[in-house]
């Protein structure tokens, strides 16, 4: 019941549109039932085509996001640490950040071809900007006296950086790397439907383009499900990592 | 003094231009595919004395203006409807929670066909892709403005609608600014993106129809355009977010 009582709206548009479906309100080619699409998504996942184009999808945006992950929180640690550091990466990140990188998609088709490389790499500059900037400004906002209190007790840098600088700069790191998160999946599908031979973005262009109504319908369902998982994971490890801090913030 | 010390700051960006310019130059890179910085601006330039480049410009910032006004509007005002009321709180919060993570770039094949491949369609993508990010920090912002500020006004006279624009809307300023930014940032990328797919006029569409037709140097002026247009509009809205809220600071 408490789960009506929480998403009783999302249902409702649900049997509202499966009614309207069924009774012809719309176009009834554009428009199909939602029982007709979930069990397109179930045949389509039982003979592993979806599996396989979400597993394209996956790839590109997983090992562009996780480089972002692997250099961005490093770079923006020592950017938030080091002056000379700031001084030359600080302009870079500033400037590019509001520009909107899809339209550079050409250079990265030129440079890396239109393999799974083109798409990786503009997944990862993408998703580079906001936990870049935000980790740097989640070390800016540490504490001067927490940094000073642990030098005087004779902790190295090092030291510093795992026992102090870290786990308070964690909660704006998350912030970053969930909208790095939002931003690596729009980019990856949207190259995928300018530029691609596989892959979630390709079947929902090309479905569109060849009025399979219904596919369309089933990519981007898989999608949706794909982005409220990885939101979902990700507030997980969040609320397990930063317990300590919710704890606080509530008390 | 001044533009040195502006040019000492961003040394880094300095030396990024001379590096697009050095690398077609020595030939490293071929020009083919990387013409030099220099040339490119030549290209912008000429691109406008045709008359060609402004049209799209045009065209494509009327499309962005369009769309995030509307979802600043509606979402601001779904805000604090959500902030002021249980029923209305109740039905679009789970919705909100449920579709703010789905990558919205997957609803582009879907509004091509259902509402064609012109301005409309685009209108309506960056409207639905930016509207969540707005509701969301308008509705926080305003169910965090003190009760005491309302209180206070209360007992002083104020109906609604007055309290509204005198207490509540500066109360909440930061933080609603702080989510246009985001949608800012958001509707170029899906701006973009969906002109590159669909359409026959816009500034992504010039990106891709050149990068198809082979005419490289011209893709790269368009692309120096889009990225200083974002960096500028992005400058642009945060001196007016400063304007805004500078009496906030003085406070």
């Amino acid at each position: 019941m408490r789960f009506v009582d929480r998403y009783g709206s999302v249902l409702l548009l649900a049997v509202a549109w499966e009614v309207a479906a069924r009774l012809e309100v719309f176009n009834r080619v554009l428009f199909p039932p939602a029982t007709a699409i979930v069990g397109r998504l179930v045949a389509l996942a039982g003979d592993g085509t979806l599996l396989y184009e979400a597993g394209q999808s996956l790839l590109r945006m997983g090992s562009g996001f996780a480089l972002a992950l692997l250099a961005g929180i490093p770079l923006g640690i020592l950017m938030g640490r080091l002056r000379a550091v700031e001084g030359f990466f600080g302009p870079v990140f500033a400037f590019g950040f509001p520009i909107p990188k899809i339209g550079l998609i050409p250079i990265f088709l030129l440079f890396a071809g239109l393999g799974h490389a083109s798409k990786i790499a503009l997944v990862f500059v993408d998703s580079l900007f906001p936990i870049v900037l935000s980790t740097f400004h989640g070390v800016r906002l540490v504490e001067r006296q927490l940094i000073w209190s642990a030098q005087a007790m004779g902790d190295s840098e090092p030291s510093v950086l795992r026992r102090v600088v870290w786990p308070a700069a964690l909660p704006h790191i998350f912030t970053g790397v969930r909208l790095g998160l939002i931003i690596a999946l729009i980019v990856v599908f949207i190259s995928e439907m300018v530029t691609a031979g596989s892959g979630l973005g390709h079947v929902m262009i090309v479905s569109a383009r060849n009025f399979k109504i219904v596919d369309m319908y089933t990519a981007i369902l898989s999608i949706a499900l794909l982005g409220f998982a990885f939101d979902k994971a990700l507030l997980a490890i969040r609320g397990r990592v930063l317990a300590w801090y919710e704890g606080e913030v509530a008390a | 003094m001044k533009p040195l010390g502006w040019l000492g700051r961003n040394y880094s960006l300095g030396l990024l231009l001379l590096g697009w310019e050095w690398l077609p130059r020595s030939g490293l890179v071929t020009a083919d595919i990387l013409p030099p910085f220099s040339a490119t601006v030549a290209n912008v330039a000429m691109l406008i004395r045709e008359g060609e480049l402004q049209w799209h410009i045009a065209l494509s910032l009327s499309r962005q203006v369009t769309g995030l006004l509307l979802s600043v509007v509606a979402g601001v005002g779904l805000g604090i409807l959500m902030a002021w009321n249980r029923r209305v709180r109740a039905f679009f919060e789970p919705l909100l929670m449920l579709t703010n993570p789905i990558p919205k770039a997957a609803l582009i094949p879907l509004f091509m066909l259902w509402f064609g491949i012109g301005a409309l369609s685009k209108v309506l993508l960056i409207f639905v892709g930016t509207i969540i990010p707005i509701v969301i920090s308008s509705y926080h912002a305003v169910a965090d403005v003190s009760r005491n500020y309302l209180w206070s006004a209360r007992a002083m006279g104020d109906g609604t609608g007055r309290m509204l624009v005198r207490v509540v809307l500066p109360a909440a300023s930061p933080q609603i600014l702080a989510g246009i930014r985001l949608g800012l940032i958001v509707s170029l990328i899906v701006l973009v993106g969906s002109e590159m797919l669909a359409g026959r006029q816009g500034l992504g569409w010039f990106i891709a129809y050149t990068m198809e037709t082979g005419a490289y140097d011209l893709t790269y002026a368009s692309m120096l355009t889009i990225a200083t247009i974002g960096f500028c509009y992005d400058r642009l809205y945060l001196i007016l977010m400063r304007r805004l809220l500078a009496w906030k600071e003085e406070a």
